[in-house]
C-alpha cells in the first residue's frame, strides 16, 4: 500500500514536471505560421505581379514561463499593376508569460515595435495613398493548449496602438513639397487569433 | 560484436521513428494552419486628405486557413488545403477569396530525416470585390473557376512530429466573371516558401 502511494506520487510529479517543461529556461517556443513565401504571377491583363509575404513568431524562455522574442509580418508587392512595394511590416518585441497549468496554460504579453503601412482612402470620387510608420505599443492574453509535450494550439487576444508618420517626403517639380499638414495615422487595432506553436 | 548488434538494433529504432510520421493512419497539419479576425480604426490627417481634414476609417481583415492531410497509406496521404479570407471590409476597397483545394502528396521512403515530396492538387477558386457606386451602395464583382496546381520539396524532420518543408510549386487560377462568361481573369504562376509541418 505503501508503495502504491510512493510510486502514485512520483508517477504525480514526473507527469507535472514533464507538462512544465516545455516552458523552462533554455527552451525555444516557435510559431508553427513562420514562413517565408515568394511567388511571380502573371494574369490574363498582363499584369505582372512578383510578391513576398514573411510571418515570424518566437522566443526563448530567459526564466520558466517567461519568454522573450519577436513577432512580426511583411507583406511587399512589386509590379506593373498598382503594387509599388513593401505594404504592410510589423516588427514587434514580445514579452510572454506562461501561468502554471497542466494541458491548458494561459499566457499575458507585451509588445513594443515598428510598424510601416501603406494607408489607402477611397472614396467615390478620390484616391489617397500614404505610407507611414511609426511606434506601435501593445499587449494581450490568451492560452496554450498542449495537445502533445512540444505542440500547442494558442488562442489570442492582442490590442496593438500606433503611431505614424509620412515615411517619405512627397516630391513635386520644383523638388520637396513642405506640406502644412504632414499626413499622419492613429491606428488601434483588436486582433484574434488561433494558430500552433512548437517547443524546441 | 554485442556492439555491432546494439548499432543495428539503434539504427532499426532510429529508422523506425523517421517513418513513423508518414505511416497509414497518420494525420499531418500544416502550419499555416490558422483563424485570424483583426479588426482595426484609423485616423487620418494631414494636407493629403480631401479637404485638408481627418477621416476615420474602419476595417477588419479575417482568414481562415486549415490546411491538413490523412495517411491512407504509408507515405501517402490526401490532403485538404482551404482559405477564405476577407480583406479591407468595411471599406470601399473590400475583397473576398476562396479557394476548396483538395490534393495528394506523396513523401518518398529515403530512410533519412530528410524527405523529399511531391505533391497534386486542384479545386475551386473564388474572387469577389465590392466596390462603390456614384450612385450610392456597392457593387458585387464576382469571379468562379477552378484552380490546380503542383509542386517539389523536401521535408526535414527537426523533431519526430515537426518537420521543416522547403517547397516550390505551380498553380494556375481559370475564373470567369459571373455576370459575363466572356469576362476572364485567369492568373498563373510560381513560388516558392519555407514553413512547418505538424504531424499527429
Amino acid at each position: 500500500m505503501k508503495h502504491t502511494a510512493t510510486l502514485y506520487l512520483i508517477m504525480m510529479v514526473f507527469a507535472a514536471s514533464s507538462l512544465h517543461a516545455q516552458t523552462e529556461k533554455g527552451q525555444f517556443v516557435i510559431g508553427a505560421g513562420t514562413s517565408i513565401d515568394l511567388s511571380k504571377t502573371e494574369s490574363n491583363a498582363a499584369l505582372k505581379t512578383t510578391s513576398l509575404n514573411m510571418k515570424a513568431n518566437g522566443g526563448y524562455f530567459i526564466i520558466d514561463n517567461l519568454s522573450v522574442g519577436i513577432s512580426g509580418s511583411l507583406k511587399a508587392a512589386y509590379g506593373n499593376a498598382n503594387v509599388d512595394g513593401i505594404e504592410n511590416t510589423d516588427i514587434l518585441s514580445e514579452f510572454r508569460y506562461y501561468f502554471n497549468g497542466t494541458h491548458f496554460r494561459p499566457f499575458v504579453q507585451m509588445n513594443a515595435g515598428y510598424r510601416y503601412a501603406r494607408l489607402v482612402f477611397t472614396s467615390t470620387d478620390y484616391t489617397a495613398i500614404n505610407k507611414a510608420h511609426g511606434l506601435a505599443l501593445g499587449g494581450g492574453v490568451g492560452g496554450a493548449f498542449f495537445i502533445r509535450d512540444n505542440i500547442s494550439i494558442d488562442l489570442g487576444l492582442q490590442y496593438l496602438h500606433a503611431n505614424l508618420k509620412r515615411s517619405t517626403i512627397p516630391y513635386g517639380m520644383n523638388g520637396p513639397i513642405q506640406e502644412e499638414k504632414p499626413f499622419k495615422a492613429v491606428m488601434d487595432d483588436l486582433k484574434l487569433s488561433i494558430g500552433f506553436s512548437m517547443y524546441l | 560484436m554485442k556492439s555491432k548488434a546494439l548499432l543495428t538494433a539503434l539504427l532499426v529504432s532510429l529508422t523506425s521513428i523517421v517513418f513513423a510520421q508518414t505511416e497509414q493512419g497518420k494525420l499531418m497539419v500544416s502550419g499555416r494552419t490558422s483563424l485570424d479576425f483583426a479588426y482595426s480604426k484609423t485616423k487620418m490627417g494631414g494636407s493629403s486628405i480631401p479637404d485638408n481634414g481627418e477621416v476615420s476609417q474602419d476595417s477588419y481583415n479575417f482568414s481562415l486557413m486549415p490546411a491538413l492531410g490523412y495517411f491512407v497509406i504509408d507515405d501517402f496521404a490526401v490532403t485538404l488545403q482551404t482559405s477564405y479570407a476577407i480583406n479591407n471590409g468595411k471599406t470601399d476597397n473590400q475583397m473576398s477569396q476562396l479557394t476548396l483545394m483538395p490534393g495528394v502528396i506523396y513523401y518518398i521512403p529515403t530512410g533519412s530525416i530528410v524527405r523529399p515530396f511531391v505533391e497534386l492538387g486542384g479545386g475551386y477558386a473564388n474572387i469577389s470585390t465590392k466596390t462603390p457606386l456614384t450612385s450610392g451602395g456597392k457593387a458585387t464583382n464576382s469571379f468562379n473557376g477552378y484552380t490546380i496546381g503542383g509542386g517539389v520539396g523536401a521535408a526535414f524532420f527537426i523533431k519526430e512530429n515537426i518537420a521543416i518543408e522547403l517547397s516550390g510549386q505551380y498553380a494556375s487560377v481559370r475564373t470567369k466573371f459571373s455576370g459575363d462568361s466572356s469576362i476572364k481573369m485567369n492568373i498563373s504562376g510560381f513560388s516558392g516558401g519555407i514553413g512547418f509541418s505538424l504531424f499527429f
